[in-house]
């Protein structure tokens, strides 16, 4: 089976996703829990993510319906704004934004119109908006 | 085949390189284990055509309820609830305290519905005997040992287990005897199809490489490891395959050069070897590459006369060593090798060529090989191939005239390894 293509959202050659991680700031043990998930992600179908709920969505409050979240239940819950692709016909997942929630709230509340901005700057130059996923551990 | 492998061994450097931290693997294997139970329910649920729903009511709950056990972090299974499940599925429950070391080929294999998918019992083959081949039918401990080699090899399984085999351990008991650590040897012997035989192998490869890396929780018998391995050696048809993870290296460095140099991977093969000229593989990269040398590659010169050294020929060819020896000095002089690195790395090569011939070849046994290689040798040659005596006599040792060439060089590379 192949594997998922994971990537992250970069801005001004900075990783957003490594920076956000460290501004929470996760812990050990939730990095490692990430780097399972993400590894998992990779590795399974994307619809057995779904049925699992390792990833939920698309979200509704987002500006389009592309937006998914990865739930990582750690000490802290951890969210991670995503998308599919998004480049025709690759098999992808970009991580757009991090955000935790709290009481079913997100934090930062907008992380999914933030996650929905940046989607469509990777669609306009993925060269310059994304670089291959880097592990948070 | 090259890209996904050295894509996997990344992902064990970075998985083997994180679990150094106690946290992190704490959180990892927690993690994982959520992630496997989840799936594992869901894939084998689906393997039996079964709805959450028809689950539920073959347990007495509701649907709901095994959703939630399909849902990937829920984390609050209980011990009956899970049994229950299993038996609804047909399956057991197994619950065993492991090793980090054994989570990172369980990370890696993961992925794959077959890694998850488990058959129901009336399709076991343990208890479905009329399906399976004649060889697998055979009663007591040996075809229940090539049964179980039959369904690891079918479900594609991590090389853990072979790990463990090959050092004795999980193999079927005879009475109250230890079960004998040759087992897995004789068990392998029901593989008799070309193309499964070349799986099987190149997976054996994985447990050679793995002691290379000396792996800790992987290798704690050695010496059975080594015994097995060899005997599997010896009883393969292609104990060629197992010299597949050299080419792999080969690949890594020319990728690796090409990436530096920004040339083409495949087309720099020579200069890669040069550039990578400290790495103790050297020679044996060298070896690989001679023996995949064709009328197009253009290193072909070499080839033709270096196979003298390379062990190619049946008959030993002192002509063809000379020629080629100085054909590929010139070359490797005009690259700029440093004389005293091609004086080693000539040196094994020569060593190589003394384990093949000098079994075969009384002329070898006294000062005869001057007068039939010294004519037309450059001098720096000529030192690298009197370098490589002191190394011959020291493998000479072990050496065993009842056996193959092939089974000698194993035993060989096996204790330069473990």
């Amino acid at each position: 089976m192949e594997r998922m293509g994971l990537w992250d959202y970069q801005n001004r050659g900075r990783n957003a996703i490594l920076d956000w991680a460290d501004e929470v700031p996760l812990s050990k043990r939730d990095r490692g829990l990430l780097d399972q998930k993400l590894d998992a992600l990779e590795a399974m179908s994307f619809d057995l993510a779904k049925h699992t709920h390792l990833v939920a969505g698309p979200l509704n409050n987002s500006r389009d319906k592309h937006i998914y979240k990865l739930r990582v239940n750690g000490s802290v819950m951890v969210r991670v704004m995503m998308c599919r692709g998004p480049l025709p016909g690759e098999q992808a997942c970009t991580f757009l934004a991090g955000a935790t929630e709290k009481g079913m709230k997100l934090l930062p509340a907008n992380a999914p119109e933030i996650a929905s901005e940046r989607r469509s700057k990777v669609c306009q130059d993925h060269m310059l908006y994304r670089r291959r996923h880097e592990r948070f551990s | 085949m090259s890209d996904s492998h050295d894509a996997r061994r990344n992902r064990r450097e970075q998985l083997l390189r994180s679990f150094r931290d106690r946290e992190t693997r704490e959180g990892y294997a927690e993690g994982f284990l959520h992630t496997w139970l989840a799936t594992q329910i869901a894939t084998v649920r689906m393997q039996r055509g079964l709805t959450q729903k028809k689950v539920a009511e073959l347990m007495g709950t509701q649907q709901p309820g095994v959703a939630r056990m399909e849902r990937d972090g829920y984390g609050k299974w209980s011990f009956a609830t899970l049994t229950k499940l299993a038996q609804t599925l047909d399956c057991r429950l197994k619950v065993s305290l492991e090793t980090y070391g054994t989570l990172v080929d369980e990370a890696l294999a993961f992925g794959p519905p077959e890694v998850l998918q488990r058959p129901a019992f009336e399709e076991d083959p343990v208890f479905n005997l009329d399906a399976l081949a004649p060889e697998l039918q055979e009663s007591g401990p040996l075809g229940e040992m090539r049964r179980k080699l039959r369904r690891w090899f079918d479900a594609d399984a991590p090389t853990d287990q072979l790990m463990k085999w090959l050092q004795g351990y999980d193999l079927p008991a005879v009475g109250d005897e230890e079960p004998p650590a040759y087992w897995i040897t004789s068990a392998a012997e029901a593989f008799t199809d070309s193309e499964e035989t070349h799986l099987l192998t190149r997976r054996i490869r994985v447990c050679l490489e793995r002691c290379a890396e000396a792996d800790p929780a992987g290798v704690r018998k050695p010496e059975v490891l080594k015994t097995n391995v060899f005997d599997l050696v010896r009883r393969r048809p292609r104990p060629r395959d197992y010299r597949e993870g050299l080419d792999d290296n080969r690949t890594y460095l020319s990728k690796q050069h090409a990436r530096l140099t920004q040339t083409r991977p495949g087309l720099s093969l020579l200069d890669a070897i040069i550039a990578n000229q400290d790495s103790t593989h050297f020679s044996k990269l060298w070896h690989t590459h001679l023996e995949e040398a064709d009328e197009q590659s253009p290193y072909r010169d070499f080839s033709i006369g270096l196979r003298g050294m390379a062990r190619i020929p049946s008959e030993p060819n002192p002509h063809e060593v000379t020629y080629g020896s100085s054909l590929t000095f010139s070359a490797v002089r005009k690259r700029k090798m440093e004389p005293q690195r091609f004086v080693t790395s000539l040196s094994h090569a020569f060593t190589d060529l003394w384990r093949e011939f000098l079994p075969k070849s009384p002329m070898f046994a006294d000062d005869t090989w001057r007068h039939v290689l010294g004519d037309g040798l450059p001098e720096i040659v000529l030192k690298a191939f009197t370098l490589s005596m002191p190394q011959h006599f020291k493998v000479r040792q072990p050496y065993n005239d009842a056996m193959d060439f092939r089974e000698y060089e194993m035993v060989m590379q096996l204790s330069a390894t473990v």
